[in-house]
């Protein structure tokens, strides 16, 4: 009996505390992916703001993809170069109604963007040419954007931007 | 129940529980080329399900915390989602997906890329697109699940 006894403390002792920690390990995981994350979306803020490209590759995998918003996709070279060239310059960028949702090596970020931007010159990047940037001047607008998150190399990296605009002006 | 047949009984419930975390370390080691198969399927399953108000399906294919921007400015989450497949307030009659890519990262992780040409009526306003789309998929629990959904209408530009 004390044989049998001792096999189910075991097993109840050894499983369910350890799934209980797992989950608390997995909660506080997702705690700080958030805050890492949070951490990163100030970051690309600013970067954007200032052009800083370089901050941007950091930021950004290599595999990075912009989705923009004439549906065009850039990948990670084509959108620097049309942050690098001046073409498209951030002159305001706010942020609000910022949601995040964390998993284990994912991190997806949502929000609204409400932003200026000056266009110097039009543009043909992406696939066909497609470019929202057409017309030469002021863009200012609110867009909803997802930022998608993945741990690669040990750290955050950014390896999508989906923007929308609502409105526009 | 002899000593015997319980711990016989033990050590079976322990080979499980351990065959059950190696068949999940298996499943998430599947290499990147099967991955992009089985997502480009369960992106084809999830259109299905949209054209008939399947929520059941949608409700396995969506992950809790789905978050799924759309192009009236409005963030959804799986709830809200799962209320309009149930009630047709997004009512699809032709779904069609063009140019799919698929990206894997780490062996969880997936985002879809492509365009759709749907024709549908959301609030009873009717649109067809093309519209740019990006889904991205995580494997949760050992079976892969749909996190966030953005699309762009293009014909408004």
């Amino acid at each position: 009996m004390w044989c049998i006894l001792l096999i189910l403390w075991m097993a109840t002792g050894f499983l369910s505390p350890a799934g209980a920690q797992n989950k608390t390990d997995k909660t506080q995981d997702t705690e700080a992916a958030k805050k890492d994350v949070l951490k990163s979306e100030r970051l690309f803020d600013q970067a954007l703001l200032a052009s800083d490209t370089q901050a941007l590759a950091g930021l950004w995998a290599e595999d990075f993809l912009y989705a923009g918003t004439s549906g065009e996709i850039l990948n990670k070279a084509e959108r620097l170069a049309q942050l690098k060239s001046g073409a498209v310059k951030y002159d305001a960028l706010e942020r609000d109604d910022v949601r995040v949702a964390a998993y284990e090596n994912t991190v997806v970020v949502t929000g609204r963007y409400t932003s200026t931007l000056l266009i110097r010159d039009s543009g043909s990047w992406g696939p066909g040419g497609i470019s929202h940037l057409e017309s030469p001047g002021r863009l200012s607008g609110i867009a909803l954007f997802t930022h998608v998150y993945a741990r690669l190399g040990g750290r955050w990296q950014i390896i999508l931007e989906h923007v929308t605009y609502i409105t526009e002006d | 129940m002899n000593a015997g047949r319980f711990l016989l009984m033990v050590f079976l419930a322990a080979a499980s529980f351990s065959s059950a975390e190696a068949q999940q370390a298996k499943t998430e080691n599947t290499d990147p080329e099967a991955i992009k198969s089985e997502i480009i399927r369960l992106q084809d399953e999830e259109d299905r399900a949209l054209l008939r108000g399947d929520a059941e399906t949608l409700d396995r294919l969506w992950a809790d915390q789905l978050l799924y921007p759309n192009d009236n400015g409005e963030v959804l989450t799986k709830t809200q989602r799962l209320a309009e497949a149930r009630s047709k307030t997004h009512n699809f009659s032709v779904f069609r997906h063009d140019d799919l890519r698929v990206r894997v990262y780490n062996g969880n992780t997936a985002v879809v890329t492509g365009y759709s040409t749907t024709l549908k009526k959301y609030k009873g306003q009717a649109s067809r697109g093309p519209r740019r789309f990006s889904a991205v998929w995580v494997l949760l629990d050992g079976r892969w699940q749909m996190v966030a959904h953005q699309r762009t209408d293009m014909s408004r530009q």
